[in-house]
């Protein structure tokens, strides 16, 4: 017993010092600096978009439609005289979340569903792996269009569909780290005083399984930002007149030829959002990672 | 080997048949009514009675399940669209080499341009072609495919009309409407081959048997050519798969951006109309056409690695064993 | 060690390198020098980190080109200046004139190519003969090293990690190199194998007439296969002579710690006497003799700024202590 609180205890604050030294790594990457800077900016614009936004997103001007950008219209108007800018100021609010909430939606059950497999291995693991494997026969777009059409759209059931599609990647990530770790020998001590095995997975198989997985959600964000915008994009995620990125785009689509702006400025709000998350990705994973770094 | 494929190969039977009962099941929750929506919200209650007994939407799910199940893998019937009433298969027949052509042909252009641009990076680590190469597959990763496909339309088709905006074309020449798509297609795809090429090429530059060949006086062409890019090709050929896969599914959204008649439009038009015959059999053959690309890949990993091929062997001797023992 | 009119065929003069990473610098070699007659074979010993490999991958200049420096040194083999030669001309000298044989076999061998095809791609790079000639000859190496040439076309993953070692000594030694630098070539092995490779190793340095610098930690492997022995520390030369004078009468407080931590075969000791404390860390070296945070006979001398000067010991060997004279009596 002595042993395992001296391990328990041991390993704990080498943790901690863990933590913090991919934090102070992070903070000298430049790039993952943006990226977090430029997240966190959304982030106030999501929040305060009533207060930053000119117009109310959704208040139609017939006597403004199609205003090309200008004085007071920055990013110009659409086809029904919504002023632009407002629309992605308030569009932040969800591709930003859609993003967040998706990632760990997805990570919370892949957790579920993998911890269950890793643990109690054999016939649940074999059936639970056999699920996933016909799961992702699928590719993963094709997957999101049923998931999509069958809990129809909004806000809420696109995350789902998004979450619920990031499962059989999750849940296996998480299970090859359980076996991995499993088969390490302080599991074994655990096992051999007695432990129960809800306390073995809680406390010392969760903890010790996660870091590759938040680094992974951690990059996967910028990539549900784009399934969430394109969801909305063939009409499938959230629906008109909601301002998402998505949806201004695919309303856009028809007058892409006389006034491009209206495709422009959406698009370039996803590649920011895209690229700020990625950059935190990739920032977080060299700082796990250190020889990748440049 | 080919004891290794025939297993993969007749693996894939459960697979389907999963995705067949997953994909039926899912439509089977589908909200919405499909006679209401054929007939419209003004029909009569009983004429959608009717409806539904026609599509067979009366009977319990077990039931149809098995019928469809029947239909599909005894009688190889795939049925025809609620809607059209055109017989599913000769649809799939024009329209799923649109597709596998735009997929493949984006995975072609994003790896044959990606792994040259990360072998470059990784071997001038640190130096200014590394940082433009990771930049450029940066923004390229983050941009979204269909708003760079309308990018492109705006670019190529509206300004400059040097390509088609959209449409097909017959034969050779129709292979230019296939330009813009694959293009809009293939940023995040060269992105991600970019960036594991440079990671897996570093790690392999890295590794002591370059060291022994750089020790044996091998010229640091051949170096990185034939002793590196062999092993660092691996993983990037395990990643050849799921980018197939985002391909494909990329091609679907693609599709609808120009109007190219194949699976993405079929699918998604079928399921905002609940036309479940098409939803499922566009579902199905995807997932073939995956799974053999995903075979195909596995069948090259073990040609490239020689313990995975040892591993394949030693595994169907050991079953041969088995077998002679029982 | 015969004094020799000409000048010695291999010689390393104030060798430094350092490795860079984020901010910090790894001194891994200080100033190191030797000398080699053409035919012996010289010992490199020391611990981890000591920088023996540093030194063996400088000579061949394999050394990373990412994050790593030769700063300042000068190594000559048969009188040509090795640090100043094209990438082209070192190139040509690598596998044919100085070879290597690697310290883990699990990894020193491509584990994609052939055993047979790396070593004919050895032979055929520094040898001008047709691929017949060439594989004949890979074959016979083969053949040398005790494997059948039956497994010519197998992969590394196929050998065991005694063969895997045989396959690198059979490559380093395809083309009759002039020096070998072979870095601890057993430590990966299973103890029952190390003797038998060792031996393959010395035999075949001798048949092909090779001068050899053997890197190991292992004072036993040294008393058997080598003339000469240097012992490093911390990116330094602290001892040289010939095996006899470092076995008999080590001068060096570290060099006496090496042999206190070796188990005697008589079992006359109880315990072992392992040296206190840990390795200097190489970004921040002791000022002064890098030793004086573990020597038991440090005085103030020793932590003074600079380098510690070279003395002759008694017997004729070198040494770098300044307290070399009270060493040796406190011992007795």
């Amino acid at each position: 017993m002595s042993d395992i609180t001296v391990n328990a205890a041991g390993a704990r604050p080498k943790k901690k010092s863990e933590f913090v030294r991919i934090m102070k790594e992070l903070s000298r990457n430049k790039l993952a600096v943006i990226g977090v800077v430029l997240i966190i900016l959304e982030a106030l614009i999501a929040i305060f978009a009533p207060l930053i936004a000119p117009y109310d997103p959704l208040e139609m001007n017939l006597a403004e439609t199609f205003m090309k950008p200008c004085a007071k219209h920055l990013f110009g108007t659409d086809d029904v005289g919504r002023d632009l800018l407002s629309r992605i100021i308030y569009g932040a609010r969800y591709s930003l979340s859609t993003g967040v909430l998706a990632m760990i939606f997805g990570v919370v059950c892949g957790l579920l569903v993998g911890s269950i497999a890793g643990y109690a291995g054999g016939q649940v693991d074999n059936i639970i792996m056999r699920i996933l494997d016909v799961i992702q026969a699928l590719p993963g777009m094709l997957l999101l269009i049923v998931l999509a059409s069958m809990l129809g759209g909004g806000f809420l059931n696109t995350v789902i569909a998004m979450g619920v599609g990031a499962i059989a990647g999750n849940a296996r990530l998480i299970r090859a780290q359980i076996m991995k770790e499993k088969s390490a020998e302080y599991i074994e001590a655990c096992d051999s005083i007695n432990c129960s095995k809800f306390r073995i997975v809680m406390k010392h198989l969760l903890p010790n399984t996660i870091s590759p997985i938040i680094v992974s959600a951690s990059m996967s964000i910028g990539n549900y930002v784009v399934l969430g915008s394109s969801m909305s994009f063939i009409g499938l995620g959230v629906q008109p007149p909601t301002p998402e990125w998505g949806a201004l785009l695919s309303d856009a689509r028809s007058y892409i030829a006389s006034y491009p702006h209206l495709v422009m400025f959406p698009g370039m709000a996803i590649a920011i959002t895209v690229l700020a998350f990625n950059l935190l990705g990739d920032g977080l994973r060299d700082a796990m990672d250190p020889k990748l770094k440049h | 080997m080919g004891r290794y494929i025939l297993k993969r190969i007749l693996w894939m039977i459960p697979i389907i048949l999963g995705v067949t009962v997953l994909v039926f099941t899912m439509m089977t929750i589908c909200p919405g009514d499909p006679a209401t929506i054929i007939l419209g919200s003004l029909a009569t209650e009983e004429s959608l009675a009717a409806k539904r007994v026609e599509l067979g939407l009366d009977q319990p799910y077990l039931t149809r399940l098995v019928k469809y199940l029947s239909d599909v893998y005894l009688h190889f019937n795939l049925g025809s669209s609620w809607i059209s009433k055109i017989s599913i298969v000769s649809e799939l027949k024009v329209r799923l080499p649109r597709t596998l052509v735009l997929s493949l042909f984006t995975t072609a252009l994003s790896f044959g341009l990606g792994i040259p641009f990360g072998i470059s990076a990784a071997k001038n680590q640190g130096k200014w072609q590394d940082s433009l190469c990771m930049v450029i597959a940066m923004i390229g990763s983050s941009m979204p495919n269909f708003w760079l496909a309308m990018m492109l339309v705006l670019l190529f088709a509206v300004k400059l009309k040097w390509l088609p905006a959209l449409g097909i074309g017959a034969g050779l020449a129709g292979l230019k409407y296939y330009i813009l798509p694959a293009f809009s297609n293939f940023a995040t795809g060269m992105a991600s081959a970019a960036r594991q090429t440079r990671s897996s090429m570093l790690d392999v530059i890295r590794s002591d048997y370059i060291t022994t060949a750089r020790a044996k006086g091998v010229p640091e062409k051949s170096v990185i050519n034939k002793h590196a890019l062999k092993n660092a090709l691996i993983p990037i050929v395990t990643l050849m798969g799921t980018a197939f896969g985002n391909m494909l599914g990329g091609a679907l959204i693609i599709e609808t951006i120009f109007s190219i008649p194949g699976m993405g439009t079929y699918v998604i038009g079928a399921v905002g109309n609940r036309d479940y015959p098409v939803v499922q059999a566009g579902t199905i053959f995807l997932a073939i056409v995956f799974s053999i690309f995903m075979l195909l890949v596995d069948i090259v990993y073990a040609m490239i690695d020689p313990r995975i091929k040892a591993l394949y062997t030693a595994g169907s001797k050991k079953k041969v064993k088995k077998e002679a023992k029982a | 060690m015969s004094e020799n009119m000409n000048s010695p065929y291999l010689s390393v003069k104030d060798l430094f390198v350092e490795y860079y990473s984020n901010d910090q610098t790894v001194k891994a070699v200080n100033g190191i020098s030797f000398e080699m007659e053409k035919g012996s074979v010289l010992g490199l010993v020391g611990e981890t980190g000591a920088g023996k490999t540093t030194v063996a991958k400088s000579i061949l200049r394999i050394l990373p080109d990412f994050g790593c420096q030769i700063k300042s040194g000068e190594i000559y083999l048969d009188g040509q200046d090795l640090l100043s030669l094209k990438e082209e001309e070192m190139r040509q000298i690598r596998g044919n004139k100085i070879a290597m044989i690697f310290q883990d076999p699990m990894t020193a061998l491509n584990p994609v190519m052939t055993v047979g095809d790396q070593i004919f791609e050895v032979v055929k790079l520094h040898n001008d003969m047709t691929d017949e000639q060439c594989k004949a000859r890979a074959e016979e190496m083969l053949e040398t090293v005790g494997i059948p040439k039956e497994r010519y076309e197998e992969y590394p993953h196929q050998f065991s990690g005694g063969m895997k070692q045989r396959v690198v000594i059979a490559m380093a030694l395809a083309c009759d190199p002039d020096l070998l630098l072979a870095d601890e070539p057993t430590t990966a092995l299973d103890v029952t194998i190390q003797a038998q490779v060792l031996d393959l190793i010395r035999d075949l340095q001798k048949k092909f007439n090779s001068s050899m610098i053997l890197i190991t930690h292992d004072m036993g492997v040294v008393a058997t296969t080598c003339d000469n022995v240097a012992i490093t520390y911390a990116g330094r030369i602290i001892e040289y002579g010939n095996k006899e004078q470092i076995f008999h009468h080590p001068t060096h407080p570290y060099t006496i710690g090496l042999f206190g931590a070796i188990p005697s075969m008589n079992g006359d000791d109880e315990w072992l006497h392992p040296i206190e404390g840990l390795p200097p860390d190489p970004t921040n070296l002791p000022v002064g003799c890098s030793f004086s945070p573990r020597c038991p006979y440090v005085t103030d001398v020793c932590r003074q700024e600079g380098d510690v000067p070279k003395r002759i010991t008694a017997d004729g060997h070198i040494c770098f202590c300044y307290n070399m004279d009270k060493v040796g009596k406190e011992e007795q």
